[in-house]
């Protein structure tokens, strides 16, 4: 396996093509960012099993990441994550929507919708972190 | 954009000859219709399932992230089958969609049985993994 290969020049299935933004359609915007968080959210799965790693070695292992982890300086980072996850799965509920036929005639005010209902949930989603985190 | 095509390519892909055009670029033509499929059926259920398990933790209580709390959910039948859904939802959806991506490549495209196998691996490796974790409760 080369690197090369991935990054190979003047190949138009470049995944380096996600980042671009100058000249692409909205859909083509929410389709680079549905893969981008897509991958954030399976690192994070992979982070969350190796977490969870810490149940094994018993309660005092796993308070100590607790304490290290649910902290307002990890704060940012769970709300970033949070606005991945909350993107993801409504920009995936509208795909699906799509892929059975449904809504295609109001795809455009369907995405804008999207990018609504995304801020509004995670807005709230962040809210209660806040709360938790801070104990508010 | 869907109707502006790029030279076209001749590549092999699962044994068939497909060509590489902007179309291509779709999730749904990279996976096979199975795979399409399950990871729509996946979605679906990780979209139901994930906002429990965010609300189960985050909402419902202050204290759902105690080492005894979660002990005594995890020693639940109920939500050891829960966990277990969710977790071979999310690990087929989250590793076949790299899969996705990865064939989204020349370079995945041209080694598509590795990259199957080792998708496959992976899926496996993360739910028995996960699962071993639900079952020592």
């Amino acid at each position: 396996m080369h690197l090369r290969e991935f990054f190979q020049e003047g190949d138009s299935m470049n995944w380096l093509k996600w980042f671009e933004i100058r000249g692409k359609s909205l859909f083509s915007i929410a389709f680079s960012l549905h893969r981008l968080t897509g991958v954030v959210l399976a690192f994070y799965l992979i982070m969350h099993l190796s977490y969870l790693t810490s149940l094994r070695f018993g309660q005092e292992v796993y308070e100590s990441f607790i304490a290290t982890t649910v902290t307002p300086t990890f704060l940012v980072f769970d709300i970033l994550l949070v606005l991945a996850g909350v993107y993801h799965g409504v920009n995936g509920l509208r795909l699906i929507l799509h892929e059975f036929g449904f809504a295609y005639e109001i795809r455009k005010p369907l995405l804008y919708f999207t990018y609504v209902v995304t801020l509004i949930v995670w807005l709230i989603a962040s809210y209660q972190l806040y709360r938790y985190v801070m104990g508010v | 954009m869907a109707d502006r095509f790029i030279p076209a390519l001749q590549i092999r892909h699962g044994g068939v000859k497909m060509e590489k055009t902007e179309k291509a670029l779709h999730t749904k033509r990279v996976l096979e219709p199975a795979g399409w499929i399950l990871q729509l059926l996946t979605g679906l259920l990780l979209a139901i399932l994930v906002t429990f398990h965010f609300y189960e933790i985050h909402f419902a209580s202050h204290n759902a992230m105690e080492f005894d709390k979660v002990v005594e959910r995890l020693s639940d039948t109920g939500y050891k089958v829960m966990y277990a859904l969710l977790l071979l939802s999310v690990s087929f959806h989250a590793f076949n969609g790299l899969r996705a991506i990865a064939f989204d490549t020349e370079f995945g495209l041209r080694n598509s049985r590795t990259i199957n196998a080792i998708t496959a691996l992976i899926i496996l490796g993360a739910f028995f993994y996960g699962l071993s974790l639900l079952v020592m409760f």
